[in-house]
C-alpha cells in the first residue's frame, strides 16, 4: 500500500476513547446550561405539530392511515408477545432472587469486554460485596474496584505508562456504582424487558430452532426499533447466559470503524452471564495488588483540609494551590494530605509533573460526581521540567469531599 | 440522515431529548477530530463542550436540511482554531519556545488507542493548521472536499491542494515510520 493511502487508512481510523464518567458529566453540565437558558419543551411544540398536520386535508388523511396502520400493528404484537410469553416468563420466573453473579460487559463488538463484575447480595438483594474489574479498552484491567463492609479499594494501574498502580483506600458506606451496577444486573434487566412486553413497549419473539450450543435464542424488540436484545438462555435452567443489544445502522452517518456491523444494524454492548447464584472465590474480595503499588489511604486518619468558612469553588482553588506550593517547596507531608494522603512516592513517580515556576489556577469547573458529592475540576497550567527541558504542564485536577470525613476536601489522586 | 433531520428538528424546537441524542451520537466522533485538530485530549474536550453549549444557545439557527455531523464538526473545527489562537497568546507569558503539551491529561482522561495513531497525531501537529484541518476533515471527518470548501469559503481547489500538500508532507515527517 502507498504511503499515502496508509497514512489516510490509519486517519480515517484514529479514536480517541473517552473517558466514560467526564463525558456523562460533560453532558450533565450541558443539559443544566440548557435547562437554564431553553424554556420551551418538546411537549409545547406537540400542538403545533398537530396544528401543522391538521391544516391540510391530504395530511388528515395520511395521519388517519398512520393511526389505523399503529392500531393493526400494535394488535399483531401483542398476539405474538402472547405467544411468546410462556418461555420468557420462565425465565423471568429463574433469574428472581439473585444472591450472586459473574458478568462480563461488552460494548462496541462482540468480543470487545468492557468490564468484568462479581457481586453477592444477602437475602434481601443488597449488596454484601463486589469486585469490578475495567478494561476500558485495553489489554488489561486497568480498574479493579473491591467493595465490602463499606470499604472501597480502587486500584488504577495505566499500562501505558509503565508506572506502578495506585490504591485509594476510602470509606464507603454504599458502593458508588450501585446505579451503574444495576444497570448490568441480569435480573433487573430481564424485568425490565419482562414490564416493557407487558406494556406492548416491546416483543419478544423465541427461536423455533436452537442454536449449536444448544441453546434457546430469545430476541426482545423495542416496538419503536431502537434496539434489539439477542438473550441466549440455558434451555434446562432457563438462565439467561448472554444479552447483546443491537442498534439500527446508518451507513450514512454510523462511523463503521467504531463498532461492529451486522446487516443494517451495529452492535451497541452485551452481558455474558458467567456465573450466576453461584459461591464466589472468597480472595476475589481480597484487596491483593502488586507490591509496588502506591497506598492511599484515607481510613486511617484525617487528610485533606477543612473547608472551614471558604465557599465549595474557593476550597477546590485553595487546596490545589497550597498543594502545587508545597510539591514546589519539596514539602510532600503537605502535598501527600491534601492529595487525600498520597506518599512521597506518589510525587516522585511524577517528577516530570512537578511545578517548578509560576502556577496558573483557574476558576474551578463543576463536574458533580456523584448525588451529594461534589467534585470540581480546575485547571491548572505551571512551568515543570521534563527531559531536562522547561515545559508547560497542562492539568486539569479534580477535587472533591472525604468520604467519612465531613468538611475535609482533597485532590483526587485517581480518577474516582 | 433521516434520524439527523428529525433529531434537528426535534431540536430546533427545544427538545431536550433530541439534544441529548445528538450529544451521545456524536460526542466521541467530534472529541476525536477535536483531539486531531488540536494534540491536547483535555483542550479536546473543551472545544467539544464548547461547541454544544454553542449549539444549545442558538438551536434557532440549526437549519435542518443541513448535515447535522458535518455541521458540529466544523463547530468544532472553528472553535479549535480559536483554542490554539488562545493558546498562543496564553503562552506568552511562559517561554514559548520550550512549551509542551501535558503528557498527560490529569486524573481523568480519554485514551488515545495505539502507538501509530499517536505517531501520526504527533506529525499533524507540525502541519499548517489549515492544511492539518482540510486532512481531518476529509479523512476523519469524513467531509466531502465540496463542503470543506463551502465552510472555509475558498475554492474547491484550494481544498484539494491543502490536502495534497498535507498528504505530502506527514509522508515526509512520517518517513517510513508507519508499517507498510
Amino acid at each position: 500500500m502507498k504511503p499515502e493511502k496508509r497514512i489516510e487508512k490509519i486517519l480515517r481510523r484514529i479514536d480517541v476513547i473517552p473517558d466514560a464518567e467526564r463525558r456523562r458529566l460533560r453532558l450533565e453540565m450541558l443539559l443544566e446550561a440548557r435547562d437554564n437558558t431553553q424554556k420551551s419543551t418538546s411537549a409545547d411544540a406537540q400542538p403545533i405539530i398537530r396544528k401543522l398536520i391538521m391544516n391540510r386535508h391530504i395530511w388528515k388523511v395520511v395521519a388517519s392511515l398512520v393511526v389505523a396502520a399503529t392500531v393493526i400493528g400494535v394488535i399483531g404484537i401483542v398476539q405474538n408477545g402472547n405467544q411468546a410469553a410462556y418461555a420468557f416468563e420462565q425465565t423471568v420466573a429463574a433469574m428472581q432472587g439473585k444472591r450472586s453473579f459473574h458478568i462480563r460487559t461488552y460494548w462496541r463488538s462482540p468480543t470487545w469486554i468492557k468490564d468484568e463484575y462479581w457481586a453477592e447480595f444477602d437475602e434481601h438483594g443488597q449488596l454484601i460485596r463486589l469486585r469490578q474489574a475495567e478494561w476500558l479498552g485495553r489489554k488489561a484491567p486497568e480498574v479493579v474496584v473491591i467493595w465490602e463492609n463499606q470499604i472501597k479499594y480502587q486500584y488504577e494501574l495505566d499500562d501505558n505508562r509503565g508506572e506502578p498502580g495506585i490504591l485509594l483506600i476510602s470509606n464507603k458506606k454504599h458502593h458508588v456504582d450501585e446505579e451503574d451496577l444495576e444497570e448490568f444486573d441480569p435480573e433487573t434487566i430481564v424485568e425490565q424487558f419482562n414490564r416493557k412486553i407487558g406494556k406492548a413497549d416491546a416483543t419478544v419473539a423465541i427461536s423455533n430452532s436452537q442454536t449449536q450450543n444448544g441453546h434457546i435464542v430469545v430476541e426482545v424488540s423495542d416496538n419503536d426499533r431502537r434496539w434489539r436484545r439477542v438473550l441466549r438462555v440455558d434451555p434446562e435452567t432457563s438462565l439467561v447466559l448472554r444479552m447483546d443489544t443491537y442498534v439500527p445502522y446508518d451507513p450514512d452517518e454510523d462511523d463503521e470503524d467504531e463498532s461492529y456491523v451486522e446487516g443494517n444494524e451495529r452492535y451497541s454492548r452485551g452481558i455474558e452471564v458467567l456465573e450466576y447464584n453461584k459461591p464466589l472465590d472468597p480472595k476475589l474480595f481480597q484487596p491483593n495488588f502488586p507490591s509496588d503499588t502506591i497506598i492511599v489511604d484515607q481510613t486511617s486518619g484525617e487528610v485533606g483540609m477543612a473547608q472551614g468558612d471558604l465557599s465549595d469553588k474557593d476550597v477546590a482553588s485553595e487546596i490545589v494551590c497550597r498543594a502545587l506550593e508545597a510539591w514546589a517547596a519539596d514539602d510532600y507531608k503537605t502535598a501527600g494530605l491534601l492529595f487525600g494522603g498520597a506518599p512521597k512516592e506518589f510525587f516522585m513517580q511524577r517528577a516530570f509533573e512537578k511545578p517548578i515556576g509560576r502556577i496558573i489556577v483557574e476558576e474551578p469547573e463543576w463536574m458533580p460526581l456523584e448525588p451529594n458529592r461534589p467534585r470540581y475540576g480546575v485547571k491548572c497550567r505551571y512551568v515543570s521540567e521534563r527531559r531536562g527541558r522547561w515545559a508547560t504542564t497542562r492539568i486539569v485536577y479534580c477535587v472533591t469531599t472525604v468520604a467519612g470525613q465531613p468538611g475535609r476536601w482533597f485532590i483526587t489522586p485517581i480518577k474516582l | 440522515m433521516f434520524e439527523d433531520t428529525l433529531l434537528a428538528w426535534r431540536f430546533k424546537k427545544g427538545s431536550r431529548a433530541a439534544l441529548r441524542r445528538i450529544y451521545e451520537k456524536y460526542y466521541d466522533y467530534l472529541l476525536t477530530v477535536a483531539t486531531a485538530l488540536l494534540h491536547d485530549v483535555n483542550a479536546a474536550e473543551d472545544v467539544v463542550h464548547d461547541s454544544f453549549l454553542k449549539l444549545s444557545e442558538s438551536a434557532h439557527l440549526l437549519n435542518p436540511r443541513r448535515n447535522l455531523k458535518w455541521y458540529l464538526v466544523v463547530c468544532v473545527s472553528n472553535r479549535a482554531r480559536d483554542a490554539l489562537r488562545g493558546r498562543r497568546h496564553e503562552g506568552v507569558d511562559l517561554d514559548e519556545s520550550l512549551s509542551l503539551p501535558s503528557e498527560r491529561g490529569g486524573p481523568a482522561s480519554a485514551a488515545i488507542r495505539n502507538e501509530e495513531t499517536q505517531l501520526l497525531l504527533g506529525a499533524l501537529e507540525q502541519l499548517p493548521y489549515e492544511q492539518r484541518e482540510v486532512v481531518i476533515l476529509r479523512t476523519r471527518g469524513r467531509m466531502s472536499f465540496k463542503a470543506i470548501a463551502e465552510s472555509r469559503q475558498v475554492s474547491i481547489k484550494t481544498v484539494q491542494s491543502r490536502y495534497r500538500y498535507g498528504l505530502d508532507k506527514l509522508k515526509t515527517l512520517l518517513n517510513g515510520q508507519l508499517k507498510p
